[in-house]
């Protein structure tokens, strides 16, 4: 999913994720044929009208294993990004890549293979899975223990593999970049330990950062929290959506979207008070200077050639993954071109857009888990539009806002003050950036959007039982047969990330300052 | 700086050993030794009801909770469950005019009572009033015949069979009737239905009718119609008496007593669950219960395989029925279960989960004390749940099952099959009347293909009439596809290939149509397959796909087709009269192939009166033969009722490669040692096992009548 710009994070995010959940709720009920008392009482009642064990416990345990798997992924990517900073520039430049590569695997695809891998080639158990109902009361503590932890530790695992992936990046680049500071040189040259910059500076500086990149990432993974609990039986807040899109049971979907608002309210509050209240201003202040490594740029370029050619050779039986790529990539491509026109369109307004905030707002909004509600009321062409069009919209007002400041700082005023024409500094300084940037914009969101469409088609093919050819639905039928082909699951989510992945990359090598 | 490193360096390292350990015990729990037993059954929701329709797997599970009063034990026989036993008498009643020669006939047979008595099988004569019982050990002796000659100077009356039709309100009116003093006259009755009945009189027939038409005037109810049917001087009965093993409880603690048995006959009858519409138990005139463990059961009519139908019939307490007697039943079953006599008790039930418990000193030894049933559990699940060694039995469906058979742990067994899927021929019709040409279709008939077509390979194929596995039926292998033979056969009966490969006679081209029904893919594909191997042949096949109303109800019926695809389930009982006797001729019965010879009816008829099950298998076999020979029917495959089972559970008797069949109960309980000698049906009998003639009936409502006035 698309993540939004740290800086652009809003005031009072969490009252505004829980106000937009109500509203959609609301809207839901409404449009379901249900009156405005009808909606009150499913507000009123959403917590206890879920099925068992209850709304509550659903979304208190769909908040436990959040607050776990972001603390593990989180902790992961910055332990390996530590440990790679340790082996030079070039094993920082190799972890950017790869980190973005496994974020972009989609998580079903994930879910799956691990679920043939673990269990159809090792014969372990999954608890979820295999109802530990069906274990005979009086077992030993330690194995009831070790059995319940286990039930917990795999959606939690599961759901901190791509969280650890973005960490990673995000952390290698910070670290990449940070290495050739003029700050950096300079505690270097009075002798302090690598360590202790690290820790002592770096870490501090960058936590007005990771703060809220680690809101956004919790966000995100709210919504895989959908597939995962999906896959593996789970009967949390996640289960509860699937189960109400699988049932199409409207008010009890539109009680779980009022609970997801609680869910990433609470959420972002938390990691607000963990990851400080510290508004990312302070990156704009100490703006460095970004600096791409030439393996990106080889790797990207190599990629995508790769890619492209695989693609066309393939295009033909038996493999013909570009057969199946190619609606989500069209999907994508689509949404992603109208949503950066849309952007571009607002960031050549003069003023700030006075929607801005609202925008930002959406920007931040679980569009994965709105988009997996949406399976259950639309068909899935119309789905896929629904979610791209949420997706990218929620998009504009964090790149808006990037632009406006970017724009700012141009020196445009100065230009009209020496005289040159307004049409002609425009020309000259705003519209070769504003393009450069839209094409960067475009090529980058597209890899984050077909990861979208992907899942949410995957949702689609597995509850609604739709059969729209692509890679959603082949990692959903392949779900019949990972237990025997573990591989089955994992080749198509392979495919997808490295597709988007090298989409990614060639939004990089266009402009390597953006950073989704 | 130290709380940063840790949190940063010490959570991934916490969590992979947490992982780490908590996988291991996962791993741990499935793998230690159970007690218990974990099973997979692919329906969500179970009725609970043992007595509806139902999946294998159901009924095997329902089946270790569940006591009928007999079982079909691993050999396919019958054997004791909560009935330790069981034996066909025989009561004779005769009337007299008075007490005192009803006590004459009864002291003189009392002076022959001996070695007559012996070659009678004669047990117990006694007279109650004008009335004379004997009881004979056997159900289908002449000893009765023997036995009235001897009393035939003292004149019983004659008593007059009636037939009477009523109309709705009319049996009330008849029931209050018998009460009244000419009423009392009336000795027995037999309802068909609720408006006719057959009725035994003792007088005047004439007189008798006059004060029954009075009483339904005086009731305001139209008169009956009255027909007689013909006399008799000895009313013969046949009773199925069972003895009730001592000392059974239900789950609930109490005892098992021979009125549950009488409440759950009743119950059943009332319900109208399948079994009620079974021939025999449509007989049960009465069912008599003492104290002391015995019922027996009285039957309006002479039919040896009434004994199997308790084999499917399981006893539930009367205090349950009397409770829930009058709820839906599905709601009653599912929302209260009722306790079982079983060696295994329910001690949960959700829409997950089953829990069975061990009750032990039920009679069955259990070798496990519990079983955990998980429903609605789909093929994925069962793989997993065999993968990582937390499930034990399963009743998978086809889908699925390869890759559980990978499994070098696991073991596919199967239960008899319970249906089969034919082509009925019209033996009447033009061209398949020639028995020849319906051979010829048989070996031009590639099974195996059209099982591994439609089944994946997994359908059994048995030519037999009867259920595999079952004492009396052979394993009678399928007609092997030939197909140069049977287009040797068809050359031989006058049909003659063309050019165009279509067989023809002068003036005549082989071509018939072959019913399928409608809504139905699987069976149209069959048909389709079908059509193309009997073209090969040189027949030309017109499949007719229709609605099964419109075929049962217009066509068979009426004799409107050639071949017809139908299943039919197999049961245990032995009697084939409805499928193939001439009696049973469509309309009016079911024989709808046409069959019709009175050396099959003969042959029919007497495997209907035979109670004794060792000599069945016998007579099953000549009949089989013969009808086989005929070709009526041509049986194209019966289904599998697949069970995976974890290796390491199977008894070590069940354990041979060879071997095939297994069931929840033989996995759950430790085998009976045989009571009789091997090879021995355990039927007891309270006399030595004379050879006796078997006295034929030619008609089902037929009671003795040898001695009847015409």
């Amino acid at each position: 999913m698309m993540l939004p710009a740290p800086q652009s994070r809003p005031d009072w995010l969490p009252l505004r994720l829980v106000i937009f959940a109500v509203v959609i709720s609301w809207c839901m009920v409404l449009a379901g044929d249900g009156t405005a008392h009808d909606a009150w009482i499913m507000l009123a009642n959403s917590a206890s009208n879920a099925p068992e064990p209850g709304g509550l416990q659903r979304a208190g345990s769909t908040f436990a294993m959040l607050c776990a798997a972001m603390l593990v992924a989180t902790c992961v990517g910055l332990s390996m990004a530590i440990f790679l900073n340790g082996l030079g520039r070039g094993a920082l430049a190799v972890a950017m890549v790869v980190g973005r590569f496994v974020a972009l695997i989609p998580i079903a695809a994930l879910g799956w293979a691990f679920v043939g891998g673990w269990v159809g080639k090792l014969g372990m158990p999954i608890e979820t899975l295999l109802p530990s109902l069906l274990m005979p009361r009086g077992e030993s503590t330690e194995l009831a223990a070790g059995r319940w932890i286990w039930g917990w530790m795999v959606p939690v695992l599961l759901v901190a593999v791509p969280i650890s992936g973005e960490v990673l990046t995000r952390a290698a680049a910070w670290l990449h970049d940070a290495d050739a500071s003029r700050e950096e040189l300079g505690l270097r040259a009075r002798g302090i330990s690598v360590a202790r910059i690290f820790f002592h500076h770096r870490l501090a500086q960058w936590s007005c950062v990771l703060g809220p990149q680690v809101q956004a990432l919790g966000l995100m993974a709210l919504g895989y929290f959908v597939v995962v609990e999906q896959i593996l039986s789970l009967r949390g807040w996640g289960g509860w959506v699937a189960e109400s899109v699988l049932t199409g049971d409207r008010m009890q979907l539109a009680g779980a979207i009022h609970m997801g608002g609680w869910i990433a309210g609470l959420w972002c509050a938390v990691a607000a008070v963990f990851g400080g209240w510290k508004r990312a201003k302070v990156v704009q202040r100490n703006t460095f200077q970004h600096r791409e490594p030439w393996f990106q740029g080889l790797a990207a370029i190599t990629l995508s050639v790769v890619v492209l050619a695989l693609l066309w050779v393939a295009r033909d039986e038996p493999l013909h993954w570009w057969r199946l790529i190619s609606p989500d990539v069209l999907l994508a491509v689509e949404a992603s071109l109208l949503g950066t026109l849309v952007a571009v369109g607002l960031a050549l307004l003069p003023r700030r857009f006075p929607l801005a905030g609202l925008l930002e707002s959406f920007g931040w909004a679980p569009w994965l888990v709105w988009a997996a509600v949406a399976a259950s009321l639309t068909s899935i062409p119309d789905l896929g539009c629904i979610l791209v069009l949420g997706v990218a919209s929620g998009t504009i007002g964090g790149w808006h806002l990037r632009q406006v400041q970017r724009i700012n700082q141009l020196p445009f005023e100065a230009a009209i003050v020496a005289g040159i024409q307004p049409r002609a500094a425009w020309a000259q300084h705003v519209w070769p950036i504003q393009f450069q940037a839209a094409v960067a914009w475009f090529a980058e969101s597209l890899g984050w959007l077909l990861l979208s469409v992907i899942l949410v088609r995957y949702l689609g093919a597995s509850l609604t039982q739709e059969t729209v050819p692509g890679l959603g639905q082949s990692i959903a039928s392949s779900a019949t047969v990972v237990l025997s082909t573990p591989g089955a699951a994992l080749t198509p989510g392979l495919v997808s990330a490295l597709c988007a992945l090298s989409f990614q990359l060639m939004g990089r090598i266009i402009q390597p300052r953006t950073l989704l | 700086m130290i709380f940063p490193r840790l949190l940063i360096f010490g959570v991934p390292l916490v969590a992979a050993a947490l992982a780490w350990w908590s996988a291991g015990q996962a791993r741990r729990g499935r793998l230690e030794e159970r007690t218990h037993v974990v099973a997979l059954l692919p329906q969500q929701d179970l009725t609970w009801n043992p007595y509806q329709r139902m999946t294998e797997g159901e009924r095997q599970i329902l089946d270790v909770v569940h006591e009928p009063l007999l079982r079909i034990d691993r050999e396919g026989r019958v054997a004791p469950a909560l009935a330790e036993r069981w034996v066909w008498r025989q009561r004779v009643h005769c009337w007299f005019q008075d007490a005192k020669k009803a006590g004459v006939a009864a002291q003189r047979l009392l002076a022959l009572k001996g070695n007559r008595w012996v070659s009678w099988k004669l047990e117990t004569a006694t007279a109650t009033g004008p009335e004379l019982t004997m009881v004979f050990s056997d159900a289908d002796g002449a000893g009765a015949a023997e036995a009235m000659k001897t009393i035939e100077d003292l004149k019983p009356e004659m008593a007059k069979m009636l037939q009477v039709s009523v109309t709705k309100s009319g049996k009330a009116v008849l029931n209050e009737f018998r009460k009244s003093g000419i009423g009392r006259q009336l000795k027995r009755i037999w309802w068909d239905d609720d408006l006719n009945a057959e009725v035994l009189i003792l007088g005047e027939p004439k007189e008798w009718g006059e004060a029954l038409v009075s009483a339904f005037r005086s009731a305001d109810v139209p008169p009956p119609e009255l027909r007689l049917l013909g006399e008799l001087t000895g009313l013969r009965e046949p009773v199925l008496e069972f003895s009730l093993r001592q000392g059974v409880r239900w789950h609930s603690g109490d005892r098992v007593t021979t009125e549950d048995v009488r409440a759950t006959i009743e119950q059943v009858k009332r319900r109208g669950w399948a079994m009620a519409l079974e021939k025999g138990f449509q007989d049960i005139q009465k069912v008599e219960t003492d104290d002391e463990g015995t019922i027996r059961v009285v039957y309006r009519n002479f039919y040896g395989p009434a004994l199997v139908e308790w084999v499917n019939l399981p006893i539930l307490p009367q205090q349950w029925l009397a409770e829930h007697g009058k709820e839906n039943a599905s709601l009653a079953f599912s929302s209260d279960p009722p306790p079982g006599a079983g060696p295994f008790q329910l001690t949960r039930l959700d829409d997950r989960v089953l829990a069975l418990s061990a009750v032990p000193g039920n009679g069955d030894e259990p070798l496990k004390r519990q079983v955990r049933i998980l429903t609605g559990a789909g093929p994925f699940v069962m793989h997993m749940a065999f993968a990582t060694g937390g499930a034990d039995v399963a009743w998978p469906g086809r889908e699925g099952l390869d890759s559980l058979l990978a499994d070098e742990a696991l073991e596919l067994r199967s239960a008899p099959p319970r249906g089969r899927l034919m082509v009925l021929w019209n033996t009447r019709a033009p061209l398949l009347g020639d028995v020849r040409l319906r051979e010829a279709l048989a070996l031009a008939t590639d099974r195996q293909a059209l099982v591994d077509e439609l089944l994946d390979g997994r359908g059994r194929m048995n030519e037999g009439l009867f259920r595999p596995g079952l004492w009396y039926a052979r394993d009678l292998p399928v007609t092997p596809f030939d197909l140069g033979r049977a287009q040797r056969l068809l050359a031989e009966s006058g049909w003659l290939v063309d050019v165009s490969g279509q067989a023809k006679k002068p003036e005549e081209s082989l071509e018939f149509s072959l019913i399928t029904t409608a809504g139905n893919p699987q069976r149209e594909k069959l048909a389709a397959l079908l059509q193309e191997q009997w073209a090969r042949l040189g027949a030309k096949v017109n499949v007719e796909v229709l609605p099964a109303d419109e075929w049962a109800v217009e066509r068979l019926p009426r004799g409107r087709f050639d071949g017809v695809i139908i299943g039919m389930d197999y049961g245990e009982s032995w009697d084939q009269t409805e499928m193939w006797h001439s009696n049973e001729l469509a309309p009016a019965g079911l024989n709808f192939s046409g069959v019709g010879e009175s050396k099959i009816d003969l042959l029919l008829d007497a495997l209907r009166m035979e109670f004794d099950p060792a000599r069945v298998p016998e007579r099953a076999a000549a009949m089989e033969d013969l009808i086989l020979s005929r070709h009526p029917n041509l049986t194209l495959f019966a289904d599998r009722q697949d069970m995976i089972v974890r290796r390491a559970l199977l008894p070590e008797d069940l354990q041979a490669a060879d071997e095939e069949r297994c069931t929840l109960r033989d996995l759950l309980l430790r085998p009976r040692e045989p009571e009789v000698s091997p090879g021995h049906l355990q039927m007891r009998l309270t006399e030595p096992d004379v050879l006796l003639a078997p006295k034929l009936e030619p008609k089902l409502k037929m009671r003795v009548r040898e001695e009847a006035a015409p």
